[in-house]
């Protein structure tokens, strides 16, 4: 069961995580940001100008489902700015030979 | 907006948010068209054909077999138009003819009089749509028979008017009425 666990974190779960860069959240952000006021924006107008309550809130309705469609994929437009991770610095690390960790002494 | 989750969770708070600055936004809306359609002075007609009193001796009609309860019923004609009370954020209107007229005091106990106005509803009507606003009834009876809290109904004059409920989409309820500033006096029970 540990197993199984460890493998579905390790190997399924990233791959259903969907993950952008931070440049496409910046970009999912404003975008949704934007098409949430529009759409309110105009299905207040709509509404008003019908003078049907029931126009704004299948307005409402279609801009919730493009919404979705914009931010819940990983489009390969929000990972084209990956995160370039510095390589690890090289440490030298004294040649211990045959020593097994216990016979290491530490001194001063 | 990482990974799939926070990117789901941020669509539906943003969804949220604006459609509770739209409720509010439509409901003010609505309040001013109302006030400016001034939906609480309108104009309408009544008159009563026909009414009649008499005296009933059983529960559901609020005597008992000693001591007998006046009922009125009516016929009317009513003429208004409600159309000014719809606008995009009404979801219907609740309209119920009402006769008000001064109550005894019913709590004798009380040491100071006041003066008290009992209401009696005769008929009521949901309307729902705005092309069916246009009330012209024509010899119309009244759903309901009448009685007061006291046996006797007859010789007391009533003010007759058609009050009304306005039940919006979101928003809070809006009560107005069309004053026919019509008295009515309820006849004296045939059978007494």
């Amino acid at each position: 069961m540990d197993q199984a666990a460890a493998y579905f974190q390790e190997n399924i779960a990233p791959a259903l995580a969907f993950n952008i860069d931070f440049k496409g959240q910046e970009k999912v952000t404003s975008l949704c940001q934007l098409i949430t006021i529009i759409f309110s924006v105009i299905a207040f107008a709509l509404g008003f100008i019908l003078q049907d309550v029931l126009v704004t809130g299948y307005v409402m309705a279609v801009g919730t489902v493009i919404l979705l469609v914009i931010a819940l994929p990983a489009y390969p437009a929000y990972n084209k700015n990956p995160v370039t991770f510095l390589k690890p610095a090289e440490v030298k690390l004294p040649d211990l030979g045959s020593a097994k960790a216990v016979d290491i002494e530490f001194s001063n | 907006m990482f990974s799939i989750t926070q990117r789901a969770q941020d669509v539906s708070s943003m969804i949220t948010t604006s459609i509770g600055v739209l409720a509010v936004l439509i409901s003010i809306s609505s309040l001013i068209q109302l006030y400016l359609n001034d939906y609480n002075n309108l104009s309408g007609e009544l008159s009563v054909r026909k009414a009649q009193n008499s005296v009933k001796f059983t529960r559901s009609f609020g005597g008992n077999a000693r001591n007998g309860k006046e009922n009125v019923r009516l016929s009317f004609d009513m003429e208004t138009d409600l159309t000014p009370l719809f606008n995009w954020n009404t979801k219907q209107v609740f309209v119920y003819l009402v006769g008000e007229y001064d109550g005894l005091n019913v709590l004798k106990k009380a040491k100071v009089a006041k003066d008290e106005s009992s209401k009696v509803v005769f008929w009521d009507k949901i309307i729902r749509d705005k092309a069916d606003a246009v009330l012209d009834l024509k010899n119309t009876r009244s759903k309901y028979t009448v009685w007061d809290y006291y046996q006797k109904m007859g010789n007391r004059t009533a003010n007759l008017k058609l009050e009304y409920n306005i039940q919006p989409h979101v928003g809070p309820l809006v009560w107005g009425s069309v004053d026919f500033n019509y008295p009515f006096e309820f006849p004296e029970p045939k059978n007494a």
